[in-house]
């Protein structure tokens, strides 16, 4: 044991002196002397002292491995990696650990000292035996596929364009805009991108088509289109734009579902029409309490009534959420302009009486009296549902949908537009219902990611993903079904099954599935763990 | 007897929650157990059934520490290690070792305090429990 490691740098700083009052450095490395390795001690207070202490110790002693420890040693993990990289060593053969566990884990029998010995020979051991980190050029298409031809694909492609990358755009019906399309005001803005959409070289439209099939990783999806014309693609990324479906909620409003009572989209048809009467109920929060977009169409339309019509106007609702951009300020506007609120807590009562609609509702400040309103028009707020084909696409990519139905980001802080499956990417309605400016930003911001990933044409991979083992891979898809990132494949072929390095995240689930114990990580093998639990409970340091 | 016995513990900690807690936990200070040893793990998905009985015959408890239930990086690791654990802890019953003996725990990066918490209590019910009968003697 002593001679195998005997190449292991012992790299120990205290820069904030958090170490010294508990902890003789000095104490520590006379200590593992006898086991040969190479130590020193910093105590830079600066990042660059650190790594020019670090890149001298990495110089003096011939080391192919080393041990960092230090008080939180996690923040200066980038310094060192470097460091060792530019010495031309193997990155994957440093451990970092905290000397501050030493202190806090100090029972009767364990001594401070002798635990932060044992915790640099465990640190030392689960490095000991790692070997070099293979890297492999994956090349990458320079072309990306956008899905949907809304305000959000719109806004993507354009970006995308506006970044050099070749687009093609798919849009399932005829024309562009999507939902938008529907929205007075919005005409001239959507008017505007369409034109340049479609002035852009770099962009394909196809319209009346679909995805029918992908394969390929992120960098090289083979896509096929079906549709007017079939054609197969290849692209670096792909990224979905599909939208939602907005839906009148016939099931909660029962049997007073009549031409007195539409929905919000409806209502915005008869709004351009200049069909408006002169007493309007808008009711929201009947469903989907917590879609903002419905109070921001309330808003819009009830404000846009009472200012061209100077119609009566009254809102029913559980909750108004303005936390959109203006929200705040439009609800002021429309306050002043004379709209009403009313908040109610249970469903109102709805009657429709001789084309006149009756809400009766119990309002809270009033709690022993019934208020009553006739209207001429009920304007129903809208629920957001997935559209059709959604499970069959997310099957297509190998992505996940919500408990909704809607397409699951992978991370709902770090770009939440990001999918479980490298390369794959939901923008807009699909993945949560949102207002404009949100899609916009969320498109803009997504169009930027792809840009950084597929701009360069080429990536260099560190080859930390699963390793399968051919000769025991009995083909049973154990890991094709677990692998939450769809990063594996069958080689028909070879009969194995196959890990996409670009794809494959290293999270290691497939290797504690694995029956036949044919995959593993390179960097958390079954004999590193295995080793850390039985060399350190025989409790022996050194 | 038991007064002076001291639990050996394995903590195997996702490194998305569990190591970050941890971590947490020893820059606050707060004292958690006398013999712990941690190992980090990508996810607790990555956790083998093996490691965690070798685990049990190497010491006298295992404490998995995972992300929140439906908070995974990997969105199912940790579902898969809690049917893992389970099927441990049934196959403890019939051989005749506590199934306290292995625990999972569920954890937000930051929950510094809890980690020391659960290990401290964790730690209190070995010590209740006596050495372990599956130990590896010798």
């Amino acid at each position: 044991m002593k001679d195998k490691i005997s190449k292991i740098g012992i790299f120990i700083y205290d820069p904030e002196g958090n170490l010294g009052k508990f902890l003789s450095v000095e104490a520590i490395c006379s200590k593992l002397s006898g086991l040969h390795f190479a130590s020193t001690v910093s105590s830079s207070v600066r990042d660059e002292g650190l790594r020019d202490d670090f890149e001298e110790f990495v110089k003096k002693n011939k080391l192919s491995a080393a041990v960092i420890a230090g008080y939180s040693s996690r923040s200066n993990e980038k310094i060192f990696k470097n460091s060792f990289k530019k010495a031309g060593l193997n990155p994957y053969a440093l451990a970092f650990i905290n000397l501050g566990e030493a202190i806090v884990i100090c029972g009767k029998k364990v001594k401070i000292l002798d635990r932060a010995v044992q915790l640099i020979v465990r640190a030392a051991r689960w490095i000991e035996n790692q070997g070099p980190i293979e890297t492999q050029k994956i090349l990458l298409n320079r072309k990306v596929l956008v899905l949907g031809g809304g305000i959000a694909g719109i806004e993507t492609a354009l970006t995308l364009a506006g970044g050099g990358l070749d687009v093609v755009l798919v849009e399932g019906g005829q024309d562009l805009g999507g939902e938008i399309a529907a929205i007075e005001g919005l005409q001239d803005f959507l008017g505007d991108k369409i034109r340049a959409l479609k002035k852009e070289e770099k962009i394909k439209i196809i319209s009346s088509s679909r995805l029918a099939n992908t394969g390929g990783h992120a960098g090289g999806f083979i896509v096929k289109i079906e549709g007017k014309d079939e054609s197969v693609l290849e692209v670096g990324a792909i990224v979905v734009a599909v939208g939602y479906e907005s839906i009148v909620p016939i099931e909660e409003l029962g049997e007073n579902f009549n031409s007195r009572v539409i929905g919000q989209r409806d209502f915005e048809k008869r709004l351009s029409s200049n069909d408006v009467p002169g007493r309007i109920c808008f009711l929201t929060d009947l469903v989907d309490e917590d879609l903002k977009v419905q109070t921001q169409a309330l808003l819009r339309q009830a404000l846009a009534v009472k200012k061209e019509f100077d119609s009566d106007v009254i809102c029913l609702c559980k909750d108004l959420k303005v936390s959109f951009d203006g929200g705040e300020e439009l609800y002021k506007r429309a306050r002043e302009a004379g709209v009403l609120f009313f908040k109610y807590v249970e469903k109102p009562g709805i009657k429709v009486l001789n084309n006149v609609v009756e809400v009766s509702l119990i309002n809270e400040d009033y709690p022993h009296e019934e208020m009553v309103f006739e209207a001429d028009l009920l304007v129903v707020g809208e629920k957001a549902a997935p559209r059709k084909g959604f499970e069959e696409l997310a099957k297509l990519l190998s992505v996940n949908l919500d408990s909704n139905g809607f397409f699951q980001e992978d991370n709902v802080k770090i770009l939440p537009t990001k999918s479980s499956k490298r390369g794959v990417f939901f923008v807009g309605g699909c993945r949560l219902p949102q207002n404009i400016n949100e899609t916009l930003t969320e498109a803009r911001a997504t169009a930027q990611e792809i840009l950084s990933f597929l701009s360069k044409g080429e990536i260099e991979l560190d080859l930390t993903s699963a390793k399968i083992n051919s000769d025991r891979c009995v083909l049973c898809l154990t890991c094709v079904r677990t692998c939450p990132h769809g990063a594996i494949v069958v080689d028909q072929k070879e009969e194995t099954a196959k890990v996409i390095p670009i794809s494959c995240q290293s999270c290691g689930i497939c290797a504690s599935e694995c029956p036949v114990m044919a995959i593993e990580l390179p960097l958390y093998t079954n004999a590193k763990v295995m080793g850390q639990l039985v060399n350190s409970m025989a409790g022996e340091v050194g | 007897m038991k007064g002076d016995f001291e639990p050996k513990i394995t903590a195997f900690c996702c490194e998305h929650s569990g190591l970050l807690s941890a971590n947490m936990a020893v820059e606050s200070r707060f004292v958690f157990s006398n013999d712990v040893q941690m190992i980090r793990v990508p996810c607790s998905g990555k956790i083998e059934a093996i490691h965690i009985m070798k685990a049990l015959e190497e010491g006298d408890g295992v404490a998995v520490f995972a992300c929140h239930k439906e908070a995974c990086q990997f969105l199912r690791g940790n579902l898969r290690a809690e049917a893992r654990v389970s099927s441990i802890k049934e196959i403890l019953k019939e051989i005749g070792v506590e199934e306290e003996r292995v625990q999972m725990y569920y954890l937000a990066p930051s929950n510094g305090i809890k980690f020391a918490q659960l290990l401290r209590v964790f730690y209190e019910n070995l010590k209740k429990l006596g050495p372990n009968v599956g130990r590896k003697v010798g």
